[in-house]
């Protein structure tokens, strides 16, 4: 047996949506087995005919309709209640918070920032497209991702050109811009200077030798490995120097790279000679100025001195006669270093060799002069860079040190954002646990406002009786002669 | 050339945190994309797409297109004059559809239109004729027409012929019935086809002529000034529809018509709060189809529904449909009905949020979404996702509380692809038994699987990466 | 809490030298005003706010984390100067220790010598001013700027000049930093201007004001002025640089435009002291 009550209130409007809400509730209700609460229109009171109630008389569209049927009068009373209760209800404080949700994509985000710098850092397989999401946006864009194949970075760098846009990357660790030091990069002051990078930290060797002679940058970009590359031929390159060349606080720009394509080097030494900024080539490779000889000359052309570059000297001693093993985070760094050393003792065998037929395995036995890149992908994969987790190198120094063939350690310490906070913590008891029989030679890389604090990280790092240089270039060639020394 | 060494740093980062907080620390001005993966197994196709050099500016032309077309309600004519259709042709919505398929209310819609049309004289021996074929089903939107839920378009209903002055080109729609037990929710009973031949017998011929002894009705206008009274254009239509009537309202007196004849037809078109909408959908139509077939283009120029099968076309793919099956909308519904109720998401009326109106400008609405017992809040945040999903902001109907900032117009298949958001529908609906009428009214959205299906489409249309 | 800030290099020795006491002159939504002992004016200015020369800028925007906010009560400054030094400035904040960290450096915007504005362009700007509020009763005095010939009458035009209108930059200052930055940009030497400067601007004017005017004769200003000069002298292409200097603030934007006007204006009067300023 059911009880219902039906009743037309008059003057009691509410709008449609939240009396259909009312309803719901009303009829979420125990023992409520139908409800409407609703405006006397001709469709409620069909309605309501349809469920069975009995429409009150003269009604009209202006009446609100309230009726509930129930199993029993306790069941009706509550119904009644709640529909009293939920057309009394006002929204609580919350309501009417505009709170906005994080863009989704890119190309939302530059509806409300404008043209910005997009740093993309997602999985290597959707960063073209977000990539060319943010040229669509008008952005410029620096891709820290890798695995972008090398027809999506001509079309990324193409499309940039088309648009008056700059491709970093992709697989980008270094950019300075305004300032901001991106990925793997330091804190420096602003000054004459642009940088051009294909490479990731020989840009930061460059950056931070200036940084040591007291000269600012406006700018430092990295175009990506490949940029100089036959096939991608300078796109990116090319488009950075031109920005430099318009940029009225660019006096010169220095270009480094890891051993460029030939023909694309003299390509690119023609068109820089075309412009208004002068440019410096710091290019590793045979017969090429190293990277601080090259920062040497682009302080010569500034007119501004150049220093001593810092270091600190370590154990006194010779080392045993053998065999030089560095063990480098940074590839254009062991790049460098190995072709000092190639020219003085002869063949570095390597996972990322100067010559092919020096390859090695890297995670066999060493024998002979041995140079190991651990931030080359076959290294990192699954892990995290060495300039961040330095696990397989502490591993591989120990490992080093008890080979009785090894006379020399070559390691290179990157500082600055992104990189390990404290590597000389870690580093130092590694170091200190070598035998006098063999010597530690550290090249730091570091700017002088860099967090991890350069001057604590060498003192460190000397107390533990290594031999500390801010050039790669000098510590490679301070190793080699101490292997000469040796014989 | 780039501007970036000659502007402020300003920073988008899309991926990994520690480079979006380590500039941060250096006290750069950072903004976080939520960057997640795209749709499974898509990568492939984005990426294609993304290399397209058409791309760009086919999507810029498509969406200029879209916004310079004014549509101008010209005439009220029947179906039979202005769409050629034959004593047996019937149109509905969504994308084409045989009867062995068809849902309650599509099956329900088309029996009230055989009787109706006199093609038989109990609505259950309809089923005999539309299983054998003899009478003929064809899409709306093969027509240049759309028609709101079943969208059933038989030859004597008569219809608003909407034309764009600068193209010549025209739209059609049916004439709104009205709320409740109503043909196109797919009620057939007698008061239905009553109704109907009352439309076309009085109201057709009195909003012909009052139509024709006026000047064109600029509907494009109308939509633009509804979004800043309250309505959406899709699931709310009042504002617009008491703005017709005041343009009508003298030519109807004027039309030679009765007074008493006059009134009726005044009182019908004021006392549905849906009546406008039947002018809105062909306007949208009208400014979408003027960007079919642009190679290269991923926009959406309609999304339709069936009742059975959602579809939608894209401008890069020519007058391909790629449906999935329609989800049943999440809302409230009237009187004791319930979900159980509910039929699945049926109508050509998707073509509002195609064009930029309905969920996409419920900002504009708030009230719309509390059928889902949402919040003003959620309005807004609502009509802010669907600017993920677009490829513009509309430059006509504008969202007052967002500070007059266009609508999300143009869904482009490629952001729903990558950000899984899919487009946001508001809706009414339809019982799923023939014969029901409407039982509520909610949101929904498409099936996702049709946008990365219509994706693939555009990929293999695209010359090969790069 | 701990804020980052990208630092100017003009605040550079103050800023990462030795720590010194810092009294607070002002705070706003979008600025805070220090001066340290050696009377060097350091602001600490939001995202959207205005980059002064001497400022250090915040990511965020004042209506994300408000400067008035951030520093302590205004009845309580006087009692909780903040200390500047070691590359932070740090006070006792409402909520707790506040510290201002310098990771960053910016270069400020520098207007360099860079020949005659084209006529055209300063018409254009001259007649915009003339449609501004540029603040109480220095029409007069922007003339005499405008047609002073001599170091003498320079002098005395400038000092006309300093500490005129309200608040914590004058719009009379405003007009001489905007004149002391035309006349180096366009090769008109000004050495009575500069001279009033250095001589009168700490004692007749706030400190603030004249930490710009300083600024101003060492060629540093906002962005907006540099750009608003390379306009005039048609280094880069017309874009409404002059329009957006009008828009700063409420009178500085235009004080300044009035300025550069004066600067511009009278070049084809002979020049009492040849050379660039």
């Amino acid at each position: 047996m059911s009880v219902e009550q039906v009743e037309a209130r008059s003057g009691a409007y509410a709008d449609s949506v939240t009396l259909m809400q009312v309803s719901r509730r009303v009829l979420s209700a125990d023992g409520v087995d139908a409800a409407l609460v609703a405006m006397g229109t001709e469709l409620n009171l069909d309605l309501l005919d349809g469920m069975g109630f009995t429409r009150p008389a003269a009604v009209t569209a202006n009446d609100l309709i309230i009726a509930v049927r129930a199993q029993d009068d306790p069941a009706l009373a509550a119904g009644l209640a709640l529909v009293a209760e939920a057309l009394a209800e006002r929204p609580g404080p919350t309501g009417g918070s505009f709170t906005q949700q994080p863009p989704r994509t890119v190309s939302a985000a530059a509806r409300t920032t404008g043209p910005a710098l997009a740093l993309i850092s997602v999985p290597g397989q959707h960063a073209f497209t977000e990539a060319m999401d943010a040229l669509d946006a008008g952005c410029d864009v620096m891709i820290f991702s890798d695995n972008v194949s090398v027809q999506q970075e001509i079309r990324l760098k193409d499309v940039a050109a088309q648009r008056g846009l700059l491709v970093l990357g992709p697989d980008c660790g270094t950019a300075v811009v305004g300032g901001v030091g991106l990925g793997f990069a330091h804190t420096l002051e602003p000054g004459p200077v642009g940088v051009v990078a294909a490479s990731g930290t020989g840009a930061q060797q460059v950056l931070c030798l200036l940084d040591a002679a007291g000269i600012g940058i406006t700018a430092a970009l990295g175009v990506g490995g490949r940029d100089l590359s036959a096939a991608v031929a300078g796109r990116s390159t090319r488009a950075a120097l031109a920005a430099f060349d318009d940029d009225p606080g660019t006096e010169l720009v220095i270009v480094v790279s890891k051993p460029p394509a030939d023909e694309v080097a003299a390509d690119l030494r023609v068109h820089a000679g075309s412009l208004g900024t002068a440019v410096c080539f710091a290019m590793i490779g045979p017969g090429q100025p190293d990277l601080t000889a090259a920062t040497e000359q682009a302080l010569r052309a500034l007119g501004a001195a150049v220093p001593t570059w810092p270091s600190w000297p370590g154990r006194q001693g010779s080392p045993r006669q053998g065999a030089l093993r560095g063990l480098f985070a940074g590839g254009t760094l062991c790049d460098e270093a190995m072709v000092i050393a190639a020219e003085r003792l002869g063949p570095i065998g390597s996972n990322i060799p100067l010559r092919p037929e020096w390859r090695i395995d890297a995670n066999g036995a060493a024998t002979g002069h041995v140079m190991i890149d651990f931030g080359d992908d076959e290294l990192t994969a699954g892990r995290p860079h060495p300039m961040i987790d330095q696990t397989l190198r502490l591993e591989r120094l120990a490992a080093e040190a008890r080979d009785p063939a090894t006379a020399v350690i070559l390691l290179d310490v990157v500082l600055g954002h992104g990189a390990h906070r404290d590597p000389a913590a870690e580093l130092a008891p590694a170091i200190a646990a070598v035998e006098d029989t063999t010597a530690v030679v550290v090249s730091l890389i570091g700017a002088r406002a860099d967090p991890q604090d350069l001057n604590a990280q060498a003192g460190a790092l000397q107390t533990a009786g290594a031999h500390v240089f801010t050039s790669n270039a000098e510590a490679a060639r301070f190793a080699c002669d101490l292997i000469e020394v040796a014989r | 050339m780039t501007d970036l060494l000659r502007r402020d740093v300003a920073l988008i980062t899309a991926g990994v945190d520690l480079f979006a907080d380590a500039a941060e620390q250096q006290a750069a001005r950072v903004t976080r994309v939520d960057w997640l993966p795209p749709m499974p197994g898509t990568q492939a196709d984005l990426a294609t797409v993304a290399a397209d050099p058409r791309r760009v500016a086919a999507n810029a032309d498509a969406v200029r297109r879209v916004q310079s077309v004014r549509a101008l309600l010209v005439d009220v004519v029947p179906a039979a004059d202005a769409l050629g259709l034959g004593p047996r042709d019937v149109l509905h919505a969504g994308p084409p559809i045989e009867w062995a398929r068809a849902s309650g209310p599509l099956r329900g819609a088309l029996m009230g239109a055989a009787v109706f049309e006199g093609l038989v004289d109990d609505p259950d021996d309809a089923p005999a004729l539309l299983e054998r074929g003899e009478i003929h089903l064809d899409s709306c939107h093969h027509h240049s027409a759309v028609g709101p839920m079943a969208g059933v378009i038989s030859p004597s209903m008569w219809v608003f012929v909407l034309e764009d002055p600068a193209t010549g080109r025209r739209t059609y729609c049916s004439l709104n019935e009205g709320l409740g037990k109503v043909l196109r929710y797919g009620a057939y009973s007698a008061e239905v086809t009553d109704r109907l031949r009352w439309m076309s017998a009085l109201l057709g011929p009195v909003l012909q002529a009052a139509v024709r002894g006026h000047d064109p009705v600029d509907v494009t206008a109308i939509l633009a000034q509804m979004v800043q009274m309250g309505d959406e254009g899709h699931n709310r239509n009042r504002a617009g529809t008491l703005m017709l009537l005041r343009e009508l309202a003298p030519a109807m007196i004027e039309s030679g018509f009765s007074s008493d004849q006059v009134a009726q037809a005044a009182r019908f078109v004021g006392g549905n709060d849906h009546f406008f909408l039947n002018l809105g959908m062909p306007a949208c139509k009208l400014a979408l189809d003027a960007a079919r077939g642009i190679a290269g283009s991923t926009m959406v120029v309609a999304m339709a529904r069936n009742g059975t099968d959602f579809g939608i076309q894209v401008s890069g793919t020519g007058d391909t449909w790629f449906t999935g099956p329609a989800l049943v909308p999440d809302g409230l519904f009237l009187g004791d009905y319930g979900p159980q109720d509910a039929n699945p998401d049926i109508g050509d009326s998707a073509i509002t949020e195609t064009a930029g109106l309905g969920g996409f400008a419920m900002a504009a609405a708030p009230a719309i979404v509390r059928f889902v017992g949402g919040t003003v809040a959620d309005a807004l945040a609502n009509t802010r996702r669907m600017y993920e999903i677009t490829l513009a902001e509309h430059e006509t109907f504008a969202v007052p509380v967002l500070d007059f900032r266009g609508t999300p117009l143009g869904i482009d298949v490629t952001k729903v692809v990558r950000t899984g958001i899919l487009p946001q529908i508001n809706t009414g609906m339809a019982g799923k038994v023939a014969g029901t009428g409407q039982v509520g009214a909610g949101l929904v959205t498409p099936p996702a699987e049709i946008f990365p299906a219509a994706l693939r489409a555009l990929a293999a249309a695209a010359p090969g990466p790069g | 809490m701990r804020v980052p800030a990208a630092f100017s290099s003009a605040v550079r020795p103050v800023l990462t030298g030795p720590i010194q006491p810092a009294a607070w002159l002002g705070a706003s939504a979008g600025a805070a005003y220090l001066m340290t002992g050696s009377s060097t004016v350091l602001a600490i200015v939001t995202h959207d706010a205005v980059r002064l020369p001497c400022a250090l800028v915040l990511s965020t925007t004042a209506a994300e984390l408000a400067l008035s906010e951030l520093a302590p009560a205004p009845g309580l400054r006087g009692d909780a100067p903040a200390s500047v030094g070691a590359g932070r400035v740090e006070w006792p904040g409402r909520g707790g220790p506040v510290t201002v960290a310098g990771t960053r450096e910016w270069a400020p915007a520098r207007v360099l010598a860079q020949g005659p504005p084209r006529r055209a362009a300063v018409a254009a700007l001259s007649s915009a001013v003339l449609q501004c509020d540029i603040g109480v009763g220095v029409g007069g005095a922007v003339s005499a700027l405008a047609l002073a010939g001599d170091p003498g009458a320079q002098f005395d035009a400038v000092a006309a000049l300093l500490g005129r209108g309200p608040g914590l930059t004058p719009s009379g200052d405003d007009v001489v930093t905007g004149f002391l930055l035309g006349a180096r940009a366009f090769g008109r030497a000004v050495p009575g201007a500069a001279a009033a400067v250095l001589e009168l601007a700490r004692d007749a004017t706030s400190a603030l004001s004249a930490q710009l005017l300083h600024d101003a004769v060492d060629g540093l200003c906002i962005p907006e002025v540099a750009a608003a000069v390379a306009e005039l002298a048609g280094r880069i292409a017309p874009a409404h640089a002059g329009r957006r200097l009008l828009a700063v603030g409420h009178t500085s934007g235009a004080a300044l435009a009035a300025g550069l006007v004066s600067a511009a204006t009278c070049l084809h009067r002979p020049l009492a002291v040849g050379g660039a300023a």
